[in-house]
């Protein structure tokens, strides 16, 4: 039995690892509230750069064809952006060690800016109007990459979840496959 | 129980999403998702053609432009946006000239949410109020996308020289390309040009390569700009001599636009 050791760093435990941090977060009531508010407010954020959500003249939310796959990748963003916020907080209310919010920041405003800058929004407009030319082609680039720079922008969030897991669980790095440490 | 909450959160979301659901647009998007991956060649010729009908060049309709094509505009700024003034300085209008209202947009026709406007907005707007002669729509050009939405605006002035410009409008919306990428290079807008049935290619290729409206272009952006206009589309809902403005910037769905008008048609 002892030669069959299971690796700290197998996929199983990897996987535990993922679903014991979002466990150990979110059996907080707060850290539920904070990670729907911050989904919500990067929802609403999204839909208005995208034009599908409208304030006025009157509230509403349409969804025409050309944008069901950047609505599905922005719901996809939104929803990680409020789990990996939320637990930043866990981390910074329970860890002695400080977080470095600025670069999961970074990396969540490439899919903000991907989506204001996608086009013609007013964001883009500044772009055009005090870059010039310069203004044009990162207008241009950012409109015509705005779904792969989207996924980008998942993988770097996925990656923030993963390294924020990490962070939760790696003072005591607990084998479950191994029934001794049960 | 937690996790419960989580999907609960989430599930609020599309809910949300469901309640303020444009219901007239629901049957379109279903078929959208039956459509997605599937698109062919006939589909777009099919939409194409719907579109054109949507547009009355084929059953009668005497589109407003065609009484003031083959004059010359060139030169001419634009000072207000009255009916009067579009239309004396060599704006595409469609619709009944006299009609009470004005829809205005500033477009460009290499902007995705322009295209997204011309293709699920501006059907409805047609069918229930341009159609019924209602409302006229003028169409402004606001070049944000660099030289290729130039030429393509130098293009769409050229083809309203002959009476085109809509169908031109309906073919450039309809064969958008990616932002800069060619679609819309001056050889591109040659061969959209022999598409359209009716169309004097020599006199437009010779209106193209003079860059006849080089200066109607520009002073429709100058206009823009100035007014400060943020972004395209920008549409203006206004009574047909120039007052009672609201501008909106966006690719705004028809429901949107329908209580604007329909609170201008009624003196409210």
């Amino acid at each position: 039995m002892r030669d069959k050791k299971v690796k700290p760093s197998s996929i199983t435990d990897r996987k535990n690892s993922l679903i014991l941090s979002f466990k150990m977060v979110f059996s907080k009531w707060l850290y539920v509230l904070i990670a729907g508010i911050v989904a919500s407010v990067f929802w609403i954020l999204f839909n208005i750069f995208d034009q599908l959500l409208f304030f006025s003249p009157i509230l509403i939310f349409y969804l025409p064809d050309d944008a069901i796959v950047s609505f599905v990748i922005s719901n996809v963003t939104a929803i990680l952006l409020g789990i990996i916020i939320s637990m930043n907080v866990y981390v910074f209310k329970y860890s002695k060690q400080r977080r470095n919010f600025t670069s999961l920041f970074s990396w969540s405003s490439i899919s903000v800016i991907s989506s204001a800058c996608a086009s013609c929004s007013s964001i883009g407009l500044l772009l055009v109007t005090t870059l010039g030319g310069i203004g044009v082609s990162a207008l241009t680039f950012l409109a015509n990459y705005q779904i792969p720079l989207r996924l980008v922008s998942i993988m770097l969030l996925i990656w923030a979840y993963y390294s924020i897991s990490n962070k939760l669980t790696k003072s005591c790095i607990i084998n479950y496959n191994n029934k001794g440490n049960k | 129980m937690r996790f419960f909450t989580l999907y609960i959160m989430t599930a609020a979301i599309l809910v949300f999403s469901l309640v303020y659901y444009d219901s007239p647009l629901l049957e379109k998007i279903g078929s959208s998702f039956l459509a997605f991956g599937i698109e062919t060649e006939q589909h777009e010729t099919e939409e194409e053609h719907a579109m054109e009908k949507n547009m009355n060049v084929e059953n009668g309709f005497s589109p407003a432009h065609s009484n003031s094509a083959v004059k010359v505009f060139n030169n001419l700024q634009v000072s207000d946006l009255s009916i009067t003034g579009l239309t004396n300085i060599g704006s595409p209008v469609y619709g009944n000239l006299s009609a009470p209202i004005t829809l205005v947009e500033f477009g460009d026709f290499q902007c995705h949410f322009c295209g997204r406007f011309a293709k699920q907005t501006e059907p409805l707007l047609n069918s229930t109020y341009f159609q019924t002669g209602k409302v006229n729509f003028v169409f402004k050009h606001f070049v944000t996308h660099g030289s290729d939405s130039f030429n393509a605006d130098l293009d769409s002035q050229c083809a309203n020289d002959q009476g085109k410009f809509w169908n031109f409008y309906n073919k450039l919306y309809l064969n958008q390309g990616e932002e800069n990428s060619g679609w819309v290079s001056v050889d591109n807008l040659k061969k959209f040009s022999t598409e359209i049935p009716g169309i004097d290619k020599q006199k437009f290729n010779s209106c193209l390569d003079n860059q006849k409206y080089k200066s109607l272009v520009e002073n429709d952006t100058k206009f823009a700009f100035g007014s400060g206009y943020q972004g395209t589309p920008t549409l203006i809902i206004e009574n047909s001599n120039g007052t009672n403005q609201e501008v909106l910037v966006g690719a705004y769905p028809f429901p949107s636009l329908q209580v604007i008008i329909d609170k201008k048609l009624t003196g409210n």
